[in-house]
């Protein structure tokens, strides 16, 4: 008679079993934390509501790092404190009107944003005297009115295009650091709010569109606008704070302008098809014509559709291209065993450890290092790979706890590498390369959750690309440009990543993947 | 028509913003008959139904609405007196529950629900959210018979979406408990749309 | 067969017998070791081992005396108190100061907390949009991560979270147990307050479903003054701050140590109204053996949520606000509650009967399958694995900012700076 007992005891040990599940089921959910939160993040693919953030973004541009120079020659101010970067716009992107604001008390806005490369200093705050200066003329689809001459006399030294005259400017400027937006025919001054966010490098500026003149509150209605966005050197006794440029640079204006035409803009954002350097070398003094600066358009949120993909059959030969290049690069595999007999008879630690590692000997590669470290305790060259080695074994382990320390092991290689790459005075760019490739590499591969590395990482391959772009190496510049993107994307952090994504779209001769990548991204490289 | 569609579109917009007016009068009604409860839902829409339609017509008549959007003053006025109407309705609805001095049994007294849902239907009306221009600036274009038509089929096709809340189940056990707790929120929600959005205008 | 009145009425609160208590000790401080040192290096792996450390030994008292207190009130108060210096530290670093600014919320990079799931999902369900500036993964303060841990908690301590988890209730869970006795009592007010804990949950889900706005966040929250808040500079933001300061000073501080009950917990806080609601998804329960019971009420003095009355002790357990913290475990002098499974009365321990019947029948196979099902029974038993698990789920939560503090304050001592640069 042990039925009723057994039976009890069967329901009372499920019933525990479910408790036991939930027991084990804590530790084991947050073990895997990550993957899970993606896992539902792509389920749900939510957005943060637009309002909350200045609107959906109806346009965005992302201008190349590097490029503020205006027409390739110009120099920045020597006065001021003003240095390179600060006037180099990687990002402007157009908001779509917001009729009702969501927790704020400001009634409809127009949101515009833009990024620089490097830190903004504004007024005094930043000590130097000297600030972006910020111009953005809009043009409004479908009006015949509007004008095509700068709103501020001299200006900027440009001409607008005849098929695109703008409507209203905003003009804006780091030193006050204020904003204000007006009309064509002058009817309509008003103030822009501007927000200057110095660690994130952006300015956002809100058009109020509650009181607005009927022309500008009918964005509303979701129409297209057209953008003329400049960026100068601050200058408060100039016309529309635009600071000269003359042959030479001095103090107060910039250097390196061709003729007494040559537009005073350090930085525009140019349409698709056409590029900056030849818009502002567009003037003729012989003829008294200034250059012609185009505009890029902002779909209004009324016609709004998906992006249109890539024409189809150029993506297509693209595809291809890139399956060939793939198969080359297999074909090259089979003389990865005379790589390898020439790396064991070579003298050189370093050339010896990279081969093998390439070729994924691990073992063989971490001996290496390890010898080429016996030798010398400070050959950080060594001490990179053997942290990405150990790194790369985590691979191969069974346990997560395991996993764990393998990399937190590697880290403490790479970390002190890095350190004495950093540290030491004359060391080989190549060797400083290698350092910081292996780390970033490693900060690529794990995940960002748990190490919260891939915004170091992105930083690394920065490193790596700037020193490669000094050996006049552009094939692994652009390899470590792309790295750098797609760290910053692993980090969350999308503008940085779209900025290098702009910068390798304007370089040539990359290979057919990567210009794939690109097209799949929505740039034209 | 895609008058209907474009309302069956819309209508989780439209639900939210009807929802903190509508549930908790139907809250309140936890035990009674379904009949009941969708009588007053019923009446609920007829109340946003004149809404729209007086709004829409006074907006029409301004040309507020001709250019394809709304003014953002209008709009904000709308708004903010849809809420200081609705957060009234709601307190007193609150308030109904409170046993106190005698002003406050005067207005439990004056409680009416057929009143209040109507009232608060008004008000949520009051919230023309964009396809509601969307749709008046098409009806507008149809002259007088024919956008009427549109506007009520469109009408019609953000309405479906709130009928789910009269087919909840009964509460026959917890009605008291539901209804405690309905007046609370009614409090809250009365006192935070009429002071906060309504006066204040904070949102 | 029939159960023998002992039989029928085990004590729920009898300690697991070894060696589980011991088993279940290893387990945990393995993982404990695990989660607190994953990723860390340098200054923050000492903190990460001194709060392994610290969660292993108030886990092992729980496990070793068979009920929480007053270890786990010790865990979840540090825990709460550790979160503050942390999280304060963190903000000033990243922005130069507490408050928020417009920038950050333009950016969406405010931290999500868990309350603010409360105005966010039915916005979520309905508009597929968050209505809170942050982020929607990358962070733990982030949404969906948060979404995820909301999930999990609902199927495991369901609202054991205010008690074991929630890093905000610490800090009125320890005022609360500060004082020898209440002076202000508020006993018979449980019904009213869990009425009120609804209605502000209703208002809250209500309001921002349909004004898009974290009301909760915007107006009610008394957790800003230990976070962050937005710079007063308008009426409207004087007023927030006044009602802020207000509810944590009222709510959190005053009351829990005039009346000896977690107030802002039992009145305010609509994700403890949520959990409440959804806390039958949870397989744990607090059950009370009402044959054993003798209706002192010690209990329901003892219970800082109200959750224990007459009516609900005679149903067998504890009302919907209970925050299965065990407080009521060691006021009853007739050990009468403990932790018991969701589906099953207390007391039928029906594996330790199979035991002895097969132990009664002899034999060497016998005796020892029967000394097996107990030791599984004991291990199994919701004495040690609610504790188990929710201590789990609190530790892995609370390591981040909890290790982070004892870092700080070891940099501190060491060497005059509570800045904690590097890697963390």
């Amino acid at each position: 008679m042990m039925h009723k007992p057994i039976i009890l005891a069967v329901g009372d040990i499920i019933a525990k079993a479910l408790l036991l599940a939930a027991a084990l089921g804590v530790p084991i959910f947050f073990a895997n934390s990550s993957y899970i939160a993606n896992g539902i993040g792509r389920l749900l693919r939510l957005e943060v509501e637009p309002s909350l953030s200045g609107g959906i973004t109806l346009a965005e541009f992302a201008d190349p790092l590097g490029d503020d120079d205006g027409s390739g020659k110009l120099e920045y101010p020597l006065g001021g404190g003003i240095s390179r970067g600060e006037l180099d716009i990687v990002r402007y992107a157009v908001r779509a009107p917001v009729s009702r604001p969501v927790w704020g008390e400001t009634g409809a806005y127009w949101q515009l944003e833009l990024s620089f490369a490097k830190a903004v200093s504004t007024g005094l705050a930043g000590g130097g005297f000297r600030a972006p200066a910020i111009h953005i003329y809009i043009g409004i689809d479908g009006t015949s009115s509007g004008s095509i001459e700068s709103a501020f006399g001299e200006g900027e030294l440009v001409r607008f295009d005849p098929k695109h005259p703008w409507n209203y400017v905003v003009s804006a400027d780091g030193w006050s650091p204020k904003a204000a937006i007006r009309s064509a025919d002058a009817s309509y001054r008003a103030p822009v709010e501007s927000d200057w966010d110095i660690a994130r490098r952006r300015v956002t500026l809100r058009i109020g569109l509650a009181k607005a003149p009927r022309l500008l509150a009918s964005l509303l209605a979701g129409r297209r606008t057209w953008h003329y966005v400049m960026v100068g050197a601050y200058d408060g006794a100039r016309a529309g704070r635009f600071a000269a440029v003359r042959e030479f640079a001095g103090p107060h204006e910039g250097g390196g302008a061709a003729d007494e035409l040559c537009p005073r803009v350090f930085d525009l954002i140019a349409p698709a098809g056409a590029r900056q350097e030849s818009e502002l070398a567009s003037e003729d003094s012989g003829r008294g014509e200034l250059a012609l600066v185009l505009p890029v358009e902002a779909e209004g949120a009324a016609g709004l559709k998906a992006k249109p993909s890539a024409v189809p059959r150029a993506r297509e030969s693209l595809v291809a291209e890139a399956a060939r290049e793939e198969a080359r690069a297999k074909v090259q595999a089979k003389d990865a065993r005379e790589r390898e007999a020439r790396a064991s008879s070579s003298a050189s630690d370093k050339d010896k450890i990279g081969t093998f590692f390439e070729l994924g000997l691990d073992d063989r590669a971490l001996a290496a290092a390890n010898a080429a470290l016996a030798r010398n305790a400070r050959n950080f060259v060594a001490l990179a790979y053997r942290g990405a080695i150990v790194a790369r074994s985590a691979m191969e382990a069974k346990t997560l706890g395991e996993k764990m320390r393998l990399v937190a092991r590697g880290y403490d290689d790479l970390d002190a590498a890095v350190a004495v790459a950093k540290a030491e005075g004359a060391i080989a760019a190549l060797d400083k390369i290698a350092v910081f490739l292996c780390r970033a590499s490693v900060s690529s591969a794990v995940p960002n959750d748990v190490f919260e590395r891939a915004a170091q990482g992105a930083s690394d391959f920065a490193a790596a690309g700037a020193l490669a772009a000094s050996e006049g190496d552009k094939a692994l510049e652009a390899r470590c440009l792309e790295g750098a993107a797609l760290a910053f994307e692993k980090a969350g952090l999308g503008e940085e990543a779209q900025a290098r994504w702009a910068t390798l779209a304007a370089k040539e001769g990359l290979p057919a993947a990567t210009r794939l990548e690109l097209m799949d991204k929505g740039f034209t490289p | 028509m895609d008058a209907l569609l474009l309302g069956l579109s819309s209508g989780a917009i439209c639900l939210a913003s009807c929802a903190p007016f509508l549930i908790p009068v139907l809250a309140v009604e936890g035990g009674s008959r379904r009949q009941r409860r969708f009588a007053l839902l019923g009446i609920f829409l007829i109340g946003r139904l004149l809404a729209y339609a007086a709004v829409g017509a006074l907006a029409g008549y301004l040309g507020a609405l001709a250019a394809g959007f709304l003014d953002p003053t209008l709009d904000r006025a709308l708004l903010r007196a849809g809420w200081a109407i609705g957060g009234i309705v709601l307190l007193l609805g609150g308030l109904s529950g409170v046993k106190g001095p005698a002003f406050c049994s005067r207005v439990a007294a004056g409680e009416r629900p057929t009143l209040s849902a109507f009232v608060l239907g008004v008000a949520a009306g009051l919230n023309l959210c964009p396809p509601f221009v969307a749709a008046a600036g098409r009806a507008a274009a149809l002259g007088m018979g024919g956008g009427a038509l549109y506007f009520a089929l469109f009408f019609l096709g953000t309405s479906i979406w709130t009928l789910p809340f009269g087919l909840v189940p009964r509460l026959k056990k917890r009605a008291a408990e539901a209804k405690a707790v309905a007046r609370i929120a009614m409090l809250l929600l009365g006192a935070y749309f009429f002071l906060i959005l309504g006066v204040l205008g904070w949102n | 067969m029939e159960l023998t009145n002992t039989e029928k009425r085990v004590a729920p609160v009898a300690r697991p017998s070894w060696p589980a208590p011991f088993v279940a000790t290893l387990a945990f401080a393995y993982e404990a070791w695990f989660f607190c040192m994953a990723g860390r290096s340098g200054a923050a792996s000492i903190g990460g081992m001194i709060w392994a450390a610290f969660c292993a030994t108030l886990f092992a008292l729980i496990a070793l005396r068979g009920r929480p207190d007053p270890a786990r009130r010790i865990f979840f108060s540090v825990s709460a108190l550790a979160f503050i210096p942390a999280f304060v530290a963190q903000l000033v670093e990243a922005r130069g100061r507490m408050a928020l600014t417009g920038a950050e919320i333009a950016a969406s990079q405010l931290p999500f907390c868990h309350i603010a799931l409360t105005t966010s999902l039915l916005p979520a369900a309905f508009f597929r949009t968050l209505d809170f500036p942050s982020q929607l993964i990358g962070t733990r303060a982030s949404f969906y991560p948060m979404l995820t841990y909301w999930l999990l908690s609902l199927v495991t301590v369901g609202r054991g979270w205010c008690s074991w988890v929630c890093f905000y209730g610490g800090i009125e869970d320890g005022l609360s147990a500060l004082p020898r006795r209440a002076r202000l009592d508020l006993g018979n007010r449980g019904p009213g307050f869990r009425r009120i804990n609804a209605a502000v949950l209703a208002f809250v889900a209500l309001a921002g479903l349909g004004t898009l706005v974290p009301v909760y966040c915007d107006w009610l929250c008394p957790f800003k003054l230990v976070t962050e808040y937005a710079e007063p500079a308008t009426l409207r933001s004087y007023l927030a701050l006044i009602i802020f300061i207000g509810l944590f000073l009222g709510l959190v501080v005053v009351l829990p140590l005039l009346s000896k009950r977690r107030t802002q917990c039992s009145i305010l806080c609509p994700f403890g109204a949520l959990q409440s609601l959804l806390d039958r998804l949870s397989p744990f329960r607090v059950a009370v053996d009402a044959s054993a019971c003798v209706s002192c009420g010690a209990c329901d003095k003892a219970c800082p949520m109200i959750a224990l009355n007459a009516e609900t002790r005679a149903a067998g357990g504890a009302a919907s606000s209970c925050v299965k913290c065990g407080s009521c475990f060691s006021a009853c002098p007739k050990g009468a509650i403990g932790y018991a499974t969701r589906w099953t009365k207390v007391g039928r321990f029906s594996a330790t009967l199979l035991a002895r019947r097969l132990r009664e029948k002899g034999g060497l196979p016998r005796r020892l399958a029967s000394a097996l099902i107990e030791a599984a029974a004991a291990l199994l038993s919701p004495a040690l694995l609610f504790p188990f698990t929710a201590m789990t789920f609190g530790m892995i939560i609370s390591t981040g900012f909890s290790s982070e503090t004892i870092a700080r304050l070891v940099k501190l001592i060491l060497t005059g700076s509570f800045a904690l640069g590097g890697g963390r």
